[in-house]
């Protein structure tokens, strides 16, 4: 479980607490029907969740609307919220939930994932090349990973979570959480074998 | 997911091989002494261990190819939709709220006055059938006048006729046996008169009526035996 937060932490952690705090009140006043709380919520959240869900579901055209019903359940269950997550736990969960469900409802070809197309270009000309192939490769190896698999490595390589607030979105004892990286790590080495080495 | 759960804490080595993705990618959590500890512990093992040393590379390597500039989400589109969402639901709540209150107002009401107004309601829904029912159109109705009638009934047409002001009740009872024909209205404002003939004898039955002195002016409704 979380920890509480202290008032005697370091001034890091202390914008982090404030952060979290703001967001807390943000949900209070989305609860009390406060849209304008709500677009800023939104507005805040709409970059990581489409990251998160394109790549746990790997179907672009599926995101839109699991967003939105994501976002959706957020402004009706807001009065639900009572703090002992954080509210990007909370949010998260919600989308886990919604992606996976989403998945077994619609069975639709996969597609490529945006995130697999060539990304703004950084130093030369090999480097690029060098970066392109190794996003194309990666995103080869996750598509090779299970959906519950994708959502444990996402949320701890892109969003930096710890196993703990990981195993509350997915909804499953640490342990498991554990398990799911033990394997999907084990996965990728064989997927990408040589190739971060060569690259990177 | 059916994958086997892995005894991972077996060992120093393994417990730290499982959390290094942890220890690369998530910020150690504000005040969480444990998740400190843990920190702490792997550091230790990783100044000793060239394997989880060889291992921490792998994971920043990973971290790094995560870690790209994706295309913008488009915020703008997505809220609009969802704002349209909320303003319908809030339509269809109103709604709901109106039938919610009336229905709640009926329950609370004693009986006597529930039966009360269903006896008023079954009233005017008995008195409005009625009025539709007279309102309604006699099916056979037509105006003298109509310049197209319609075949009367029973296989007869129709013929408007004009008697000599002077004619006798004699005369006339005469002259629509004659031309078997029958009265069945009339006199009108100009003292015309509506007589039926059997379909098909019409022209005969004009013909007839003209040839005698009585009768000023016939002709059938259907304009079919004009003048």
């Amino acid at each position: 479980m979380l920890s509480q937060p202290r008032d005697d932490a370091p001034p890091d952690d202390l914008q982090w607490l404030a952060a979290e705090r703001a967001e807390a009140r943000l949900i209070g006043r989305i609860a009390d029907g406060e849209l304008q709380a709500f677009e800023q919520l939104y507005r805040g959240y709409h970059p990581r969740l489409t990251r998160f869900l394109e790549r746990v579901t790997r179907r672009p055209s599926l995101v839109g609307e699991l967003l939105n019903d994501t976002m959706w359940v957020v402004w009706n269950r807001a009065g639900t919220y009572n703090g002992r997550c954080k509210v990007s736990t909370w949010i998260f969960a919600i989308a886990y939930r919604k992606a996976i469900k989403g998945l077994s409802r619609w069975d639709e070809p996969v597609q490529d994932a945006p995130d697999e197309r060539p990304a703004p270009a950084e130093g030369g000309p090999e480097h690029q090349s060098e970066q392109l192939h190794l996003r194309t490769a990666l995103a080869k190896a996750l598509a090779g990973l299970s959906a519950v698999q994708r959502a444990v490595v996402e949320l701890t390589y892109l969003h930096g979570m710890g196993y703990r607030e990981i195993g509350e979105i997915v909804g499953c004892p640490v342990d498991t959480v554990k398990t799911r990286m033990f394997h999907a790590r084990r996965r990728l080495k064989t997927l990408l074998a040589g190739r971060l080495q060569d690259w990177l | 997911m059916s994958a086997r759960v892995v005894q991972l804490d077996a060992d120093v080595h393994q417990k730290v091989l499982a959390l290094l993705p942890w220890y690369v990618c998530a910020p150690p959590s504000v005040g969480d002494v444990e998740d400190m500890e843990e920190r702490v512990r792997v550091e230790a093992h990783l100044a000793e261990c060239p394997r989880c040393q060889a291992e921490l590379a792998w994971e920043r390597k990973l971290q790094a190819a995560h870690a790209h500039v994706d295309r913008p989400s488009d915020a703008d589109h997505g809220f609009a939709l969802l704002r349209q969402r909320i303003a319908g639901a809030a339509a269809l709540r109103r709604r709901g709220g109106l039938a919610a209150r009336l229905l709640r107002g009926w329950r609370a009401g004693p009986l006597w006055m529930r039966w009360a107004l269903l006896g008023q309601f079954a009233a005017v829904a008995a008195l409005s059938v009625l009025t539709l029912v007279s309102l309604a159109p006699a099916e056979h109705f037509r105006a003298l006048g109509r310049p197209a009638a319609a075949p009367a009934t029973d296989g007869r047409r129709n013929l408007i006729v004009r008697f000599r002001p002077a004619a006798t009740e004699e005369e006339i009872r005469h002259v629509l046996r004659d031309s078997d024909a029958r009265l069945v209205d009339g006199p009108t404002t100009t003292d015309a008169y509506l007589l039926t003939v059997p379909a098909g004898d019409e022209k005969a039955a004009v013909a007839r009526l003209r040839e005698r002195g009585v009768v000023v002016w016939v002709e059938a409704l259907d304009g079919r035996g004009g003048p």
